[in-house]
């Protein structure tokens, strides 16, 4: 098993679609603006709770907006 | 345009509610690390004057216990409420760093303490310098802190 590297995500694209900042985003998130770049650029993995905020925020299930390159939900190779 | 200057038009294109927040949060934190810094840094400057001028005048530097208890106590409210604040303030990435920062300065620590107490078992070289460790382990603190935030 693998869990080596950061998932992918389209965080930048979902945010760009509600014409929203990062720093919107990341109030509304209640995190800094630098911790919405670094998961848009790859650089840092959000928690699980953060995760479920991201979710909620845009009305998407969680795999829709990242993608660890694994499938789809359920499989946990 | 260039490209970053396309992204800070988009980004200064919808000030939100979530902008209002973010504000709020970064002026809070500045806040308290103000708050921090300036009541901190009380016990050091007066220990520095004290000393600095019982150096000045050739004589040793001694201080009333109840000053340098009081000084303590301010010290650790300051340290212990200030982080108790900053919890509130502080979001997963940069308490993620926070820890990793400290891992390295503590590990820093942890390598230097025990090869300077040996060394100088040994007669190699002087006896470890508290003052000289607690620096040590703030500066490698800020260094890791810098690296992990512009890295």
């Amino acid at each position: 098993m693998d869990f080596e590297g950061y998932v992918k995500n389209r965080l930048k694209v979902l945010r760009a679609e509600r014409d929203w900042s990062q720093a919107e985003l990341g109030g509304r998130l209640g995190v800094s603006r630098q911790a919405v770049n670094a998961i848009e650029t790859g650089k840092y993995d959000p928690s699980l709770p953060l995760a479920f905020k991201l979710s909620r925020l845009f009305s998407v299930p969680i795999e829709e907006i990242f993608d660890d390159g694994f499938g789809g939900a359920g499989d946990a190779r | 345009m260039t490209v970053s200057g396309g992204r800070a038009m988009r980004d200064s294109v919808s000030r939100g509610e979530g902008e209002r927040r973010d504000s709020a949060r970064r002026r809070k934190r500045w806040l308290i690390l103000a708050a921090v810094a300036v009541l901190g840094m009380i016990p050091a400057f007066y220990m520095g004057f004290q000393d600095g001028a019982a150096m000045a005048r050739s004589r040793p530097s001694i201080w009333s216990p109840t000053l340098a208890a009081v000084l303590a106590g301010l010290y650790l409210v300051v340290m212990i409420g200030g982080s108790l604040l900053m919890r509130s303030v502080t979001d997963e990435l940069e308490r993620q760093r926070g820890y990793m920062a400290a891992s390295f300065a503590g590990l820093t620590l942890m390598i230097v303490y025990p090869i300077w107490f040996l060394l100088w078992r040994g007669g190699f070289v002087p006896e470890p310098i508290h003052w000289v460790l607690f620096v040590l382990f703030w500066l490698s603190l800020a260094l890791a802190t810098l690296f992990y935030r512009f890295r």
